[in-house]
């Protein structure tokens, strides 16, 4: 499959991940020329402070921030009409993107970076971590994907990748079953850490190294456990050897893949009590 | 068409033909009327006013056309330049049906029109079978299909017509298949062979005998005239990279020509300086991605669904949609072909793609060829569709060379209610009764240790055809990570070939 590199002389693999298409680049202009607009009034009225005007962009900034977020919280109600017609989900995605970033700072204005409250304080940590989880769910987004492309056999998604390491392991069991005692031991007490250890993993990610490139090494390194056993068991040893880092190998895969879904959670949550609790601030402001 | 619409002046019409010389009337009457489950082809007698569009240039079809009453022209491109005008008796639409690419001319109404429509399934039965159909159907693809080919190449379309009449009843169309030699290196050159359709792969003989791909070529390219004028023995292998159709032009035909139309000759000299020169100079053309692309049979893809692997967090959302979309069956798999291909524009980027196991929706399909019901076809748009007439015999799925077909058991409560109607007892459950509705294709199975009757049939991508949108998967991409790519046009973008 590498022979395409032979394209062109000093030809490079991309890393760049998700590049930006015309209609990003569209939403980015949008952003940037509302944020410079947003920004523009918040520090224009701070200049020639006047409390009618300062009444009026509290409470403006309030409701754009406050209707931007629900615009771009829109997305979720995308996810429950998938099949519907509304759209195509990466249209969405880029939309509660950017009307999110736009929200962020219409709703920072809107507090004047004070926190005021518990209720107020707590409203702001909330929003903060929803900000925050956004911008790193964006982040990996872009950048996991091209290590995960690198260090993969073959493009397996989560379940795949369970079953799989599944099988090796079980592999992995009937082969010291089969063995004798010295060779039981051997395989639970060495290669089972192996298939568990951290560093072999970052070795994965640190190299962007494949299988093959690893195995190898690895099996050198097993030569002193493996001088331990007959020479009848060496093979088996080999074969369970392989098995371990092929676990250890797809748990670094497994990790990506979770942290690539993962972080949806913590965002999702945030999200959740962030308008939970502007919902109270609203509701007071109004009321009181 | 009934045995009424079955006349005895339509009759006459197909007897006179070249094409159905020998039938006799009942063969003719049973052969156009029968029922499809019969064993028929559905043939369908239509009407048209002048001026009506009968076939349009560029459009896919499964039918052929015989003209009963009237006159049609044949024109092609923008222009509309008028290529033939065809009379009662003819027929017309055999290139699609034979080629498995779109139509290649637009013909439309002169006045009032009477035609049968004849679909893939009654012409491949006839098609297999040596005689007058065969012969009549081979001779004029050669002619027509020369022809417009012929124009289609630079160096040959100033040819004089009367030259091309002749050399069209000289030369031969061969077919070959995946991996055949079409020439050997070494050996006496006795023909010039131009490329109709298709992929070859040009080998030469290193030094130490190593054999190497030194370049492709693609349809409208020709090889073989180096060795013909230069009085030498081939020079390379050339060798068939999929189905590859070419025209044989015989040694004297070739001198011929060149002795007769100077332009042609001159032509024929530039074009062998240039390979010497370019062989002298050690070029060959690009390989890399693009022979890799080939090779593997992308290239015939007008439809091939990629994933971006650097653009795709691996969310799953494609599958999900796809499996929501089609009774909870997915047809899209992740796995496939895996690239590292040049991004347009820049080409010293590459990016890697996944062509995932789905439907490509090949120019010349394969899967095509023997449904025995003519369940699955291509429509106007070139997507090839499995329709409910399918009976789950497998067929296609073995055809397709990229295994893109599968078979399912698709759950279906009409089709459960369908086989228990009538006879409940003897009928449904005992299957005595078999009618070709509901057999062979239901069958029970058991899971979970419950008792499912369920139909088996051939599954594929149908590019989410009943919704109001296209590609479940694609819409469904948070990331825009994956897509549906014309390779060919992708090809050509990242680099010509041949």
């Amino acid at each position: 499959m590498n022979a395409a590199r032979s394209v062109a002389p000093g030809a490079r693999v991309s890393t760049s991940g998700i590049r930006p298409k015309r209609a990003e680049r569209a939403w980015q202009v949008f952003a940037v020329v509302s944020v410079a607009g947003l920004s523009w009034w918040y520090f224009s009225a701070h200049q020639q402070p006047s409390a009618n005007g300062y009444h009026r962009l509290v409470l403006g900034l309030g409701w754009i921030g406050t209707s931007l977020a629900l615009a771009a919280a829109a997305l979720s109600i995308r996810k429950r009409l998938a099949y519907q017609g509304v759209g195509r989900m990466s249209a969405w995605l880029r939309a509660h993107i950017y009307l999110g970033i736009i929200a962020a700072f219409a709703i920072f204005y809107h507090s004047g970076f004070r926190a005021g409250g518990p209720l107020l304080a707590w409203l702001l940590v909330f929003f903060s971590l929803t900000v925050v989880s956004g911008l790193m769910g964006w982040w990996l987004a872009r950048n996991l994907p091209p290590l995960l492309t690198d260090i993969e056999e073959t493009p397996a998604l989560l379940e795949d990748l369970l079953a799989a390491r599944a099988q090796c392991l079980q592999g992995m069991f009937e082969l010291a079953s089969g063995g004798s005692a010295d060779f039981r031991a051997l395989v639970e007490q060495h290669l089972m850490k192996e298939t568990a250890s951290w560093g072999r993993m970052f070795r994965f990610y640190r190299r962007r190294s494949m299988l093959a490139q690893e195995l190898p090494g690895f099996q050198k390194e097993q030569a002193v456990a493996l001088a331990r056993l007959r020479p009848q068991e060496h093979r088996g040893f080999q074969r369970a050897a392989e098995y371990a880092l092929r676990v250890n190998k797809m748990n670094a895969e497994l990790l990506l893949q979770r942290v690539l879904r993962g972080w949806l959670t913590f965002h999702i949550v945030s999200t959740g009590t962030m308008f939970g609790l502007a919902a109270v601030h609203i509701f007071t402001a109004l009321y009181y | 068409m009934n045995e009424q619409e079955v006349t005895p002046e339509i009759l006459g019409v197909l007897r006179s033909m070249d094409l159905f010389k020998g039938k006799d009337p009942d063969e003719l009457t049973e052969w156009l009327g029968k029922a499809p489950f019969e064993g028929g082809a559905e043939c369908v007698l239509r009407q048209y006013a002048s001026g009506d569009r009968i076939t349009t240039e560029g459009s896919f079809g499964n039918t052929f056309f015989v003209l009963t009453h009237g006159t049609v022209s044949v024109t092609l491109g923008p222009e509309a330049q008028r290529l033939a005008t065809l009379g009662q008796g003819s027929f017309f639409g055999e290139m699609t049906l034979i080629s498995g690419l779109p139509r290649n001319a637009t013909v439309a109404a002169l006045e009032p029109c009477q035609v049968i429509e004849i679909p893939r399934r009654a012409f491949e039965p006839w098609m297999k079978k040596p005689g007058p159909f065969r012969n009549t159907m081979d001779q004029t693809y050669i002619e027509r299909g020369l022809g417009n080919h012929l124009r289609t190449i630079p160096d040959f379309a100033d040819l004089d017509t009367g030259i091309v009449r002749e050399l069209v009843k000289q030369v031969r169309l061969r077919i070959f298949s995946k991996d055949e030699v079409i020439v050997r290196e070494g050996d006496d050159a006795d023909s010039f062979y131009l490329i109709r359709e298709g992929y070859v792969r040009v080998v030469k003989a290193m030094t130490g005998g190593e054999q190497r791909t030194v370049a492709y070529l693609k349809d409208g390219s020709y090889f073989g005239e180096t060795a013909l004028l230069s009085a030498k023995r081939r020079n390379a292998t050339i060798i068939a990279m999929g189905k590859v159709e070419v025209i044989q032009v015989m040694k004297e035909d070739f001198f011929a020509l060149v002795n007769r139309d100077r332009k042609f000759a001159d032509h024929m000299a530039q074009e062998e300086q240039r390979r010497l020169a370019e062989k002298s100079s050690g070029q060959a053309s690009p390989l890399g991605f693009i022979g890799e692309a080939l090779e593997r049979g992308l290239v015939k893809a007008t439809s091939a669904l990629v994933i971006h692997r650097d653009m795709c967090t691996r969310c799953g959302n494609c599958v999900k949609a796809c499996a929501e979309l089609h009774d909870g069956i997915s047809r899209l798999t992740r796995h496939g072909m895996l690239f590292e291909a040049p991004v347009p524009q820049t080409l010293t980027i590459l990016e890697p793609l996944l062509v995932t196991t789905s439907c490509m929706h090949c120019l010349d399909p394969e899967c095509m060829i023997g449904c025995p019901t003519g369940a699955i076809t291509r429509d106007v748009n070139g997507e090839v569709i499995i329709q409910e007439s399918c009976i789950g015999c497998g067929n296609c799925a073995r055809r397709c060379p990229y295994g893109n077909i599968s078979m399912a058991d698709v759950r279906s409560q009409e089709e459960l209610a369908k086989q228990r109607t009538g006879a409940p007892i003897i009928g449904g459950y005992l299957k005595f009764w078999k009618t070709p509705e509901n057999e062979p294709m239901m069958h029970e199975i058991e899971t979970n240790n419950q008792k499912a009757v369920v139909r088996r049939v051939a599954v594929k991508c149908d590019l989410c055809q009943d919704y109001n949108y296209n590609h479940g998967c694609v819409h469904n991409c948070p990331y825009g990570a994956i897509e549906r790519m014309d390779a060919g046009a992708y090809l050509h973008e990242v680099r010509g070939v041949g």
